[in-house]
């Protein structure tokens, strides 16, 4: 647990009120924040790639009723996890920075949140084909 | 600069603690299916090999290979969270940890960036002459 905050923790040039970073520290969070938002924008054109994609295999289906409406839900599904992806892993990316440019150990909380958001959502869908391949097997064993 | 305590807000410091623990539990996970796909791939050429056994197979080596990239790079997230686990629940060197943290993020960002490159670029590859030689067949 931590203990309450005390000033003589602090070395005597670091301001108590105040996150001070190293130069070095401060270009290691703008590299880190410069991949983030590259990955971000991938999702962004992930998100872009799967709408597009999503019009060709409609066409290429034809009318085939409710498989393309099926299809189309799935789709926008995808498109709106991977926009909330981007978005927050963009955000998160810029809270570190700021906070860090700033010294504000609340932006960079923020940034945390932010991260947290993006983790909690990749890791939802990385338990989805667990859930799944449980499901089935379960069906399996008692059919 | 060594600073023992980043003065974070309680529930910032819960937040922190919050997203080491998605982290770890992502890189578990991550780890977990990768050593699932590793057994179904072993399993897989194993039931293959008793149909054919002619020929060298690359197959066991790409999936070890696969499984120990997957490995490495959850490690890295892995790490990346211990390390901000730390910094919420320590007072040793609190920025040390966290740039520690910040360091392991980038490394598990940029080898995943680079990964979806370096597929896109193969899919590209293997898909282009493959339609140019389609059409070539159709004209």
């Amino acid at each position: 647990m931590n203990t309450p905050f005390n000033a003589s923790d602090f070395p005597s040039s670091v301001s108590t009120s105040q996150l001070v970073f190293s130069d070095a520290g401060a270009l290691e969070v703008g590299r880190l924040a410069r991949w983030m938002k590259v990955a971000a924008a991938g999702h962004y054109f992930l998100a872009a790639f799967i709408t597009v994609a999503a019009f060709f295999v409609g066409a290429a289906m034809g009318d085939t009723g409710g498989w393309v409406i099926l299809m189309l839900v799935i789709n926008a599904l995808a498109v709106i996890l991977a926009l909330y992806a981007g978005r927050w892993l963009w955000e998160a990316a810029d809270h570190f920075v700021q906070g860090v440019v700033h010294e504000a150990p609340g932006v960079l909380g923020r940034g945390f949140g932010s991260l947290r958001a993006y983790w909690i959502l990749i890791g939802i869908l990385g338990l989805i084909p667990f859930v799944f391949a449980g499901a089935v097997f379960a069906l399996e064993l008692f059919s | 600069m060594n600073i023992r305590r980043i003065p974070f807000s309680l529930s910032d410091e819960r937040c922190l603690a919050s997203t080491a623990r998605w982290g770890m539990l992502i890189a578990l996970v991550g780890i977990g299916s990768g050593t699932l796909e590793l057994i179904d791939g072993i399993a897989a050429h194993h039931a293959s090999s008793f149909d054919s056994s002619s020929g060298i197979s690359l197959t066991p080596l790409l999936v070890v290979g696969v499984f120990a990239f997957k490995v490495f790079l959850d490690l890295l997230l892995f790490r990346a969270a211990w390390a901000f686990r730390k910094v919420a629940r320590t007072d040793e060197a609190d920025q040390v940890y966290l740039l520690r943290g910040f360091r392991w993020l980038r490394y598990y960002f940029m080898i995943q960036v680079l990964l979806v490159i370096v597929s896109v670029v193969a899919v590209a590859l293997v898909l282009f002459p493959a339609a140019l030689f389609g059409l070539g067949r159709l004209g």
